[in-house]
């Protein structure tokens, strides 16, 4: 499912997290990729959860339309203060920031 | 005949050096330096500072003020003790000159190379930038020393915003302009001869290489470290690593930023530099090596001196012959010594052949110089002048740390007497040559009546093996343990005492196999619940090395693949214990799991699990991050009172207690460092809380939001190497687990990344769930039954209207992170 481009991520980064900028930094890879340990358990399916969401249409993916735009996942980016005031400070390590697809907006925090 | 001047070297007590001086000049007053951050309290016969410095300039300890504050350097052993008198009010100042901090630490702008670094590998690199500590040094003192060396540069900064608060004229050398403050100290004829700023500069610089340098060398040796305590990584580089850490040292460039001082009272000279190493400036930068020429003209110009304190705590790499000859008929030396190496032999040679006086505050504790028109006397605490033995070793050296563990000790047992007003402490230690520290520690009032500290209980927490018994909850209980690897962490005789104290009090004690994978683990915990339905509860009882954690993809396989890769910090991998509580293989729990982690800590685990747990009064205490206003309205569920908000609060703020029955914690947390909590907006970057915020008896159910708060074990999930054994966090390293070993009943908190709405009427990701949590605690369930029951409704009414993957999949995390620490019962 498609996610809002960066420069529209940046875009709203800018105007609702004032200060605050996308981070290069890349969290950690998949842990498929071998750098971390697989999972030893999953969760089980939750129906009833799962047929709540909103998965989209796999099979239209490449064809952008008004229609499907408002079906665009919500972005989990990394984001960081510009000019931290003391770079060394944990809590201004760079910090997951949730963005609607739909509202274009920021609506949750890590933390 | 009264002295021209006064000049005292405080006893720095068996620190590896540290210079504290204070130079009475008439009616001015000047302190130079602070020592170490260990000398302001008193330690084994030895005076704190303040009460040092209140003798000598006839003040009370509480509220000391000098004319002058100079920091000659920004090194620990110098800055030492000055942040915390500042900040607590003690010391006061008209005017401050100082070491500039920007260049002290390098010319590193924003980008500092050591940001990438977790704590333990940063605690290293900054280690590098002091003295190397002897291999003889106690593991208590090292980690002491890279704590505060890690910190000492956040400290020293807000130690200058809080003279600068107060009035101090506050001047960093080098950076600001320093002609007013010599022009208020003509009157005893204060000279500041350099280093000029071109040299400055190159000291800077190469601190910032220094810098990067060991950044790419802690690296390097920690990426084959995975499990060194700082400690052990440090001894490693001490011996192992040690020339090639020598090379990555930026000691010298800060101490050739020291000032070079001089006063003039009357017709007597007054000579200070700190640590500045004329003789052997360790570099061949030309800038550098010509400024200090320079230097060394301008001070043999002035000589001869009434007083001139060496160099570098009498470092050969501070003095010489030649600079002997140019002081010409300089009489009279003070050294600020400590343990180890300095004053140097090659000093003390020096001295010897020439008909001059010193005094050694490593041998004499404090020196006084009293320097009179026609005649100068020196006054020593112990031994006598000229002294040229070489320095002391370590304390390790007289008391060494056993090779093999002691047998246990009995932990202090406290009674009360019949006297309301007196406990009797009764401890029970090892014949054996050891070293065993009691500390008895009584809650302060707080001042400013902020937070709500706990009412006062009766009892301190059972820490005492011989009255421990267990906490009565704990009758229909299923307790799960290994008790041969729990008898390894916290003793044999802990062990066997804890588990027959929980049969006797009624619980189902399973002994489960040592097994690194948590389904083989928890089956005779499933076949348990199976064949015994009236058991309420499971509580595992030791840290992930005795019983194994699951690492939990929290999302269900179709939500994987959709989400994909993502900004999530833990990649919506957690730690997760719901497979002991598993009695019908559906993969999720049938009854409430909690955890006491063993933190290889007897102490927490008979504190978790004792009857004599105090309830305090029903009080509340709440904090939180000030741009998560979600959380006011949880805590009006518990509380009338506003929640404390970042922005203004931290964590010390006088009295600042984070105590009482229901404690409500919203703030940020970090993986690699469990021993605090941040803010946002909190003043000069600090955390709003830490471990010395929670109080000494703490029988309260605490319920954090914030990330990795429940993380006892050093790797979040999601970032576990393959290969990569754990490291349990302790007490020391988690307000979790220092909640839990002063006797909390419940920690309830994330393994993972936590998540805060910011949408109105913030019903979705973490919202909901602490609304059910302390809903049902409310109601009088305990706090593991609440957490479950919580769960499950958070399930029920998932996704909270986020039908979007992605916020779909932080609410399925939300929902398998939150964990139950503590008997929860």
């Amino acid at each position: 499912m498609a996610r809002l481009k960066r420069e529209d991520l940046e875009k709203i980064v800018d105007e609702q997290l004032p200060n605050h900028r996308l981070s290069s930094t890349t969290e950690p890879a998949d842990s498929t990729a071998g750098k971390f340990v697989k999972p030893q358990a999953s969760t089980p399916p939750i129906d009833d959860v799962l047929n709540q969401i909103d998965f989209g249409n796999e099979s239209h993916a490449l064809a952008m339309t008004a229609d499907q735009e408002e079906k665009l996942d919500d972005s989990i980016e990394l984001v960081e203060p510009k000019n931290p005031a003391d770079p060394l400070s944990r809590q201004n390590r760079p910090k997951a920031q949730v963005i609607s697809g739909k509202k274009k907006k920021v609506i949750g925090s890590q933390g | 005949m009264a002295d021209v001047a006064t000049v005292h070297l405080l006893d720095v007590g068996g620190f590896k050096y540290g210079d504290c001086v204070v130079c009475l000049f008439g009616k001015e007053t000047v302190l130079i330096d602070g020592a170490n951050p260990g000398n302001f309290e008193p330690q084994k016969g030895h005076k704190g500072l303040p009460e040092q410095i209140s003798a000598v300039l006839n003040q009370s300890a509480k509220a000391l003020h000098v004319s002058l504050l100079i920091v000659s350097h920004a090194h620990l052993d110098h800055i030492g003790s000055l942040p915390r008198m500042v900040s607590e009010g003690i010391l006061t100042a008209e005017f401050a000159l100082v070491a500039d901090p920007d260049r002290g630490w390098g010319n590193t702008g924003d980008a500092r190379p050591d940001a990438v670094l977790d704590d333990r590998s940063r605690q290293l690199v900054m280690s590098l930038r002091e003295e190397m500590r002897s291999p003889l040094t106690r593991d208590d003192e090292l980690r002491d020393f890279l704590s505060d060396a890690t910190h000492l540069e956040d400290d020293y900064r807000a130690m200058l915003d809080t003279l600068k608060q107060k009035g101090t004229k506050v001047v960093r050398y080098g950076r600001d302009s320093h002609a007013q403050l010599v022009k208020r100290f003509d009157k005893v004829g204060m000279e500041i001869l350099g280093p000029r700023k071109e040299h400055l500069e190159a000291c800077a610089d190469n601190v910032t290489k220094k810098l990067k340098d060991a950044v790419d060398f802690v690296s390097d040796m920690m990426r084959d470290d995975a499990v060194s305590s700082p400690v052990e990584a440090y001894r490693r580089m001490m011996t192992e690593d040690s020339d090639a850490a020598d090379d990555k040292r930026a000691g010298n460039f800060v101490n050739l930023q020291s000032e070079v001082i001089t006063f003039k009272v009357g017709e007597k000279r007054f000579f200070f530099a700190g640590d500045f190493q004329f003789n052997k400036p360790g570099t061949s930068n030309e800038v550098i090596n010509a400024e200090n020429a320079r230097l060394q003209t301008e001070i043999a110009k002035r000589a001869p001196y009434a007083f001139y304190k060496l160099c570098h705590h009498g470092s050969d790499n501070g003095f010489s012959p030649k600079i002997l000859t140019d002081l010409k008929s300089t009489k009279t030396f003070g050294i600020c010594g400590g343990s180890d190496k300095h004053p140097d032999a090659q000093t003390i040679g020096i001295l010897a052949k020439a008909n001059v006086k010193w005094a050694r505050t490593d041998v004499n504790r404090h020196c006084t110089f009293h320097i009179g028109a026609q005649t100068t006397s020196i006054d020593v605490d112990s031994g006598s002048l000229n002294d040229t033995s070489p320095p002391k070793k370590p304390d390790a050296l007289t008391a060494p740390v056993p090779a093999t563990p002691a047998p246990p000790v009995v932990l202090p047992r406290v009674e009360r007497t019949g006297d309301d007003h007196v406990v009797e402490v009764t401890a029970r230690v090892p014949h054996t040559r050891t070293r065993v520290t009691i500390t008895i520690d009584v809650d302060p009032s707080p001042e400013d009546g902020r937070a709500n500290p706990p009412e006062a209980v009766e009892h301190v927490p059972a820490t005492s093996l011989q009255g421990f018994t267990a906490d009565p909850a704990v009758s229909g209980l299923l307790i799960a343990t290994n008790a041969r690897k729990l008898a390894n962490n916290i003793g044999a005789d802990v062990a066997n005492e804890v588990l027959g104290g929980l049969r006797a009090a009624g619980a189902t004690v399973v002994d489960i196999a040592a097994s690194d994978d948590a389904a083989v683990a928890a089956a005779p915990v499933q076949a348990e619940l199976k064949r015994n339905a009236r058991i309420k509860g499971v509580v595992l009882l030791g840290g992930y090395d005795v019983v194994p954690s699951h690492l939990l993809d929290a999302l269900p396989q179709k939500l994987r693949t959709a989400v994909g890769s993502t900004g999530d910090p833990d990649n919506f991998i957690v730690w997760n214990d719901d497979v002991y509580a598993d009695s019908n293989g559906d993969q999720l729990p049938d009854k409430p799991v909690s955890r006491i982690p063993d933190a290889h800590s007897p102490e927490l685990v008979l504190a978790a699990l004792s009857a004599n747990r105090d309830g305090a009064a029903a009080s509340s205490f709440g904090m939180r991050n000030i741009n998560r206003p979600f959380a006011d309205g949880v805590y009006t569920l518990l509380a009338q009172n506003a929640m404390l908000t970042s922005k203004e609060s931290e964590f010390d703020n006088p009295g600042l207690v984070a105590g009482g029955d229901r404690v409500y914690i919203m703030l940020h947390g970090d993986y690699s460092d469990g021993s605090r909590f941040w803010g946002e907006e909190t003043p000069n970057d600090r955390e709003a809380l830490n471990v010395t915020n929670v109080p000494k008896r703490a029988p309260a159910v605490v319920f954090t939001g914030c990330c990795w708060g429940a993380l006892t074990v050093d790797r979040p999930a999601g970032r576990l190497a393959p290969g990569q054994p754990l490291v349990p966090k302790t007490p020391e390293t988690s307000i979790a687990l220092t909640f839990l070993r002063n006797g909390a009943r419940a920690f309830i908190g994330c393994t993972g990344a936590h998540y805060s709405p910011r949408e109105e009427p913030f019903n979705y990701f973490g919202g909901p769930m602490h609304n059910a949590f302390w809903s049902r605690v409310l109601k009088g369930a305990n706090p593991a039954k609440a957490l479950f029951d919580a769960k499950d409704e958070y399930l029920h009414a998932m996704p909270h209207g986020q039908t979007a993957p992605s916020s779909a999949a932080i609410e399925f995390k939300i929902w398998r992170q939150y964990t139950c620490l503590g008997l929860g019962w």
